[in-house]
């Protein structure tokens, strides 16, 4: 961890030095927020087999509610977006390498990942539920004793059901839209994954239904953005407040969810 | 960068479950295959049109299509056509019947280089086509082709890495869910590595030795001029032998 | 089957198709760089470069290629911190494995080449470089081509696993339509076909290659 931090830093300190202008304080040049605004391209990765947060049109295009978020947030810095497909493995290390400037892939913020990676504050809520087939019969997580549950490889989810069902066999898939095939082709009883994903595979396939329990207490999703990088993480924060008071999210969830947000975006305790 | 190596190696259990996992169900996808490409040899080399199409088009599909694919198919589509398989039941299908396809192009070129007199001196002595081909063509075969089918055995063995993407939770699919976890990279994937070169040189170690027991060897002293009913004598006792020089 | 979908999703399983040509093609020019390389290295005078060239071949050719990709695309982050996109993690992979592959067949070829020929040509002033792309080199040309050409076969088909890290090719362009449409049947039969189209072609040049290398 401290090699992966340290190295970062030298990364991003090797930066400032290859930079062009000089003045301002050395933290502020060397930011991810700079090189994007000099760079003109603010790079994003999306996990483009999630939809609809993210998955691959016709003509070859991302699009997704994911997409569309990393798609605001470059056009408030004025610059263009270039969209990264990931898969939920590689969302780590593609900020720790700088391969790309943020991730908006449905990334749930954990104390663990907080380590490797910094959190912006949550812009989407989402609890973590099962898909299944309508004639499994399985409604909660004491159903799953002895039934193969498809997890994603790099997600919170395999760890989750274990905890709550050790009687539950895991399999762990490559890609979410790998897992919700093995559902549909009966490879698995049920998947778990996040409620809006799921909610969106349900209305595109009439056989399948979503449970209404979630599995975990309800997770919130961030913008993960590199790890030390106050400036870049404090634009991230701005922004995405008002991009939430103006409107423009509710606006794009219902768009890609049909609905309006089951759950606010800010715990209560 | 001691501490990461013990921190990784904690998993040690799920290591190696997971590598005899691997080094088991190749060696049932190793079985399938030798059966596959045994009959495959022979359908194409069998008078029937029908039957030297359908291994001729067995071949040529399963060879000029990536084995990613074929356990795709075997996993996700198969279901659609009523034949649902878990995982490892996929995989050891898949890996067989890839493998399998090579093995018909082995066991055929073996099959082809016994001499022709072997084949005729058989039918000299009122052997049956089947036990010929049994006792007489295909040890000598499988003898010209041994190194080439213990290489494809190595091959289904790093092949079945692949199987993690169908959720096999074999060598390779372990490792990357526990470097998800811990991000060990180099460690997770070296430590894993190093079990593939375990399996890979043990496996080949045992064929070697197997090869040695049951295969005479070939060679034999110049003086002695060997005639095509030699390996039939050498098989069948009852017939005098040859004096040797 | 639903062939709406293939004739729909076009320009996706085209895009895919590119992608893996053009990694192909790129990973047979550094592949077989590598391999040339490894194979002349192998047989150098100075043990340790000997050495090493044969713990590279036991190295990569007794692991899956899998496991060396997701080392180099994982590890560059851990090790050094530099970015390595996909592309570039595939394609150092690919030339690495196939490498050493191509090394042996290039060795069985140069092993082949009679030792009067080393001889001759330190005889007539000829340095070890000039020797070995000169003399010895193009007469490995009949035993070498077949199974190289049928290395490169099996090159166009490891493509694919790069699937797993996320390269955007064939395998996963197919699964981008299941995605969205479902129907796993058709789309995974038209990836089929296309790998079909660009490789049966390959199989059948090394067939020919290989009757007339009997034949010469």
């Amino acid at each position: 961890m401290v090699i992966c931090a340290s190295v970062t830093a030298a990364a991003s300190l090797s930066a400032c030095s290859s930079a062009a202008g000089t003045s301002a304080t050395s933290s502020a040049q060397s930011s991810t927020l700079q090189q994007v605004i000099k760079r003109g391209t603010l790079n994003v990765a999306s996990c483009l087999t999630f939809p609809p947060f993210g998955s691959t049109s016709k003509d070859n295009k991302p699009q997704g509610f994911d997409v569309d978020v990393a798609t605001a947030m470059a056009t408030a810095l004025g610059v263009k977006v270039k969209i990264v497909d990931t898969t939920s493995a590689n969302r780590i290390p593609n900020l720790q390498t700088k391969k790309v400037d943020a991730v908006v892939c449905n990334f749930t913020t954990t104390a663990e990942r907080a380590k490797q990676v910094s959190f912006s504050d949550p812009y989407i809520v989402a609890g973590e539920v099962m898909l299944v087939k309508k004639s499994s019969g399985i409604s909660t997580l004491k159903d799953l004793s002895g039934k193969t549950v498809a997890v994603t490889k790099g997600s919170t989810n395999g760890d989750a059901v274990k905890a709550g069902n050790p009687k539950a066999k895991i399999q762990e898939y490559d890609t979410s839209s790998a897992a919700v095939l093995a559902v549909k082709q009966g490879q698995a009883d049920a998947m778990v994954e996040d409620s809006n994903f799921l909610n969106y595979q349900a209305k595109l396939d009439p056989s399948l239904k979503v449970t209404k329990d979630s599995v975990v207490p309800l997770e919130y999703n961030g913008i993960g953005v590199p790890l030390g990088d106050a400036t870049w993480l404090q634009w991230v924060d701005t922004w995405l407040r008002e991009f939430n008071t103006s409107g423009q999210a509710d606006t794009l969830y219902k768009k890609w969810f049909g609905v309006s947000r089951t759950f606010p975006l800010n715990p209560s305790y | 960068m001691l501490t990461d190596w013990t921190y990784a190696l904690r998993d040690w259990s799920t290591y190696v479950d997971a590598a005899w996992l691997t080094l088991r169900l190749s060696l049932a996808a190793f079985a399938l295959a030798c059966a596959l490409g045994l009959l495959g040899a022979a359908a194409r080399r069998s008078r029937h049109a029908v039957l030297r199409a359908v291994a001729a088009v067995y071949v040529e599909v399963i060879r000029n299509t990536p084995v990613l694919l074929q356990m795709f198919v075997a996993y996700f589509v198969l279901p659609s056509a009523g034949l649902r398989l878990s995982p490892v039941q996929a995989g050891v299908l898949a890996l067989g019947v890839n493998v399998g396809a090579y093995l018909t192009e082995i066991f055929r070129a073996g099959i082809q280089a016994v001499p022709r007199g072997q084949r005729e001196a058989a039918r000299v002595l009122a052997l049956s086509p089947a036990r010929a081909f049994a006792h007489i063509v295909l040890p000598q075969a499988l003898r010209n082709v041994y190194p080439a089918v213990v290489n494809q055995l190595v091959q289904i063995i790093l092949g079945s890495s692949l199987l993690s993407a169908i959720s096999v939770p074999e060598l390779t699919g372990t490792a990357m869910v526990v470097n998800s976890r811990t991000l060990l990279t180099v460690q997770v994937f070296g430590i894993a590595a190093v079990l593939y070169l375990i399996l890979t040189n043990l496996v080949v170690l045992a064929a070697g030795l197997v090869g040695r027991v049951a295969f005479k060897p070939p060679l034999r002293p110049a003086a002695v001029r060997t005639g095509p009913l030699d390996a039939v004598r050498r098989l069948l006792p009852a017939l005098p032998r040859r004096k040797e020089a | 089957m639903d062939w709406s979908v293939l004739t729909d999703n076009r320009d996706v399983y085209l895009s895919g198709l590119w992608a893996t040509v053009l990694l192909s093609l790129a990973a047979i020019a550094t592949g077989t760089l590598a391999g040339l390389l490894v194979a002349a290295v192998r047989t150098s005078r100075i043990p340790v470069l000997a050495q090493l060239a044969r713990g590279y071949l036991e190295v990569f050719r007794g692991t899956p290629l899998l496991i060396q990709m997701l080392f180099i695309y994982f590890g560059a982050a851990y090790l050094s911190g530099f970015a390595i996109s996909v592309f570039g993690a595939a394609l150092l992979a690919l030339t690495l494995y196939q490498g050493a592959y191509i090394a042996e067949i290039f060795r069985a070829g140069i092993e082949a080449v009679p030792r009067g020929q080393w001889e001759a040509s330190r005889v007539l002033g000829l340095g070890r470089i000039q020797t070995f792309v000169g003399v010895i080199l193009p007469q490995t040309r009949a035993i070498v081509l077949p199974p190289l050409v049928g290395q490169y076969l099996s090159l166009i088909k490891d493509t694919s696993i790069a699937v797993v890290i996320g390269y955007v090719e064939l395998v996963r362009q197919g699964q981008a339509v299941i995605d969205r449409v479902g129907d796993p049947a058709t789309s995974y039969l038209a990836v089929a076909v296309l790998y079909f189209v660009i490789c049966y072609p390959l199989s059948v040049l090394v067939r020919r290659m290989e009757r007339k290398a009997v034949l010469a």
